[in-house]
């Protein structure tokens, strides 16, 4: 397994679907976000708050979805088990400009806490 | 015996410009009045550690009030026909009106985020007023927040603001307090915290006005290195900029010190306040 290849995308949607706090603060959060880690990327189907399936995509955000993209350095940074400043969420990322949203944005303001409880699990997927 | 805190809460009716506003606020400890400013979209709790740390109450009467439509202080009468919007003179003059009909002498006025921004208004309008100040994650300009997204029907803005926050706080930062702190915001009211944005992302440049700041009152920014919207480098810049102030980074801090890691914030504070009450002047 190595960052951001399936095997770490599916180490991370276990760790998400195993989150009870998830099932409770994601229960009407059902989207399609993208992913891009660099030159990779994955369109990822949430439904209730758990990580419905993985498909490795490519092109424009999701219809009434959002994508989040960044270099694979800023990524690397994040998932650092302590990141470094600046990094240490995907708010910070999205205001700091490291990170590129595109899409629907409200899918972001509504489920940020979702979102950023999600994302911080991505530090115990591994490296 | 129950375990209480130290903190006693009351209810102030503070008059400004032929009005008077009903204000809570809280406070321990006696000596020289620390009059303590919380941040957007929050209340006067954020500062629970420090009214019950008998460190820092032993030589000061530690105060901190809820600005009027925070925490337990009504809006004035009309809330519900405007927008609000906090500006740079209401903050200061408010800041001071308290202070006055508390009587208080001299006070420090310690701020956070736009607290920490506000003692620059301070400084400049009020120096002789004031024994010292501290800004606390505050600069001279702090742009980008203002935002629709804190207020809108289809956003629920308590819990946006809440998730917003966690992450511009340090990993390191005991997880219990992180979300503590978040609570605090998930229970502004409706538009608070995007009003109190206003003045943090708009109506606060002090670019160019450091050099009205006659350095009567010294000044001590505090900056945690976490803090990505007040970054320890802007801090500092706004530091050089002003007379007889001083610049401190905080290791892994965020943008929250006092409530995120106050045993960690200690350490940083605790000199400062030693160097008020010996009146010795910061370094230049």
């Amino acid at each position: 397994m190595a960052l951001f290849d399936r095997a770490w995308m599916e180490t991370w949607r276990r760790l998400v679907n195993a989150d009870e706090g998830l099932r409770v603060i994601g229960r009407y959060f059902t989207v399609d976000l993208l992913f891009g880690f660099g030159d990779t990327s994955y369109l990822v189907s949430v439904k209730n708050g758990a990580i419905d399936q993985v498909r490795e995509a490519a092109g424009h955000a999701p219809r009434g979805g959002l994508a989040l993209r960044g270099a694979r350095e800023v990524w690397e940074q994040f998932v650092q088990p302590v990141p470094p400043p600046r990094y240490n969420g995907i708010f910070p990322l999205v205001f700091g400009k490291l990170l590129l949203m595109e899409g629907d944005e409200i899918v972001f303001w509504q489920n940020l806490r979702a979102l950023t409880v999600m994302t911080h699990l991505m530090r115990a997927a591994g490296r | 015996m129950v375990r209480m805190d130290p903190i006693v809460g009351r209810f102030a009716y503070i008059p400004y410009e032929g009005a008077e506003y009903r204000v809570y606020f809280e406070e321990a400890g006696q000596g020289v009045p620390l009059v303590c400013l919380h941040t957007a979209g929050a209340d006067c709790r954020e500062w629970r550690h420090q009214l019950c740390d008998p460190d820092i109450t032993r030589d000061f009467r530690v105060l901190a009030f809820d600005l009027p439509r925070h925490g337990k202080s009504l809006p004035p009468d009309g809330w519900w026909k405007e927008e609000y919007r906090l500006t740079a003179k209401f903050y200061a003059d408010f800041v001071m009106a308290f202070c006055r009909a508390l009587g208080l002498e001299k006070p420090v006025v310690m701020g956070s985020s736009m607290g920490g921004n506000i003692c620059l208004h301070l400084a400049a309008r009020f120096a002789d007023e004031l024994r010292a100040l501290i800004a606390v994650e505050g600069c001279d300009y702090s742009p980008g927040g203002f935002i629709d997204w804190w207020w809108h029907p289809h956003v629920h803005g308590g819990e946006v603001a809440a998730a917003a926050m966690l992450d511009i706080m340090a990993p390191q930062s005991p997880e219990n307090y992180r979300w503590e702190t978040c609570w605090y915001y998930a229970q502004g009211g409706p538009g608070v915290f995007k009003g109190d944005l206003y003045f943090y992302s708009v109506d606060h440049d002090f670019r160019d006005r450091c050099g009205e700041i006659s350095g009567t009152a010294p000044m001590y920014f505090l900056t945690g290195e976490y803090d990505f919207a007040c970054t320890p480098d802007l801090a500092a810049a706004t530091a050089r900029r002003v007379k007889n102030a001083e610049a401190v980074t905080m290791r892994e801090i965020g943008h929250f010190p006092m409530s995120e890691n106050p045993a960690l914030f200690k350490r940083y504070l605790l000199p400062v306040l030693e160097r008020i009450l010996r009146a010795a002047p910061p370094a230049l």
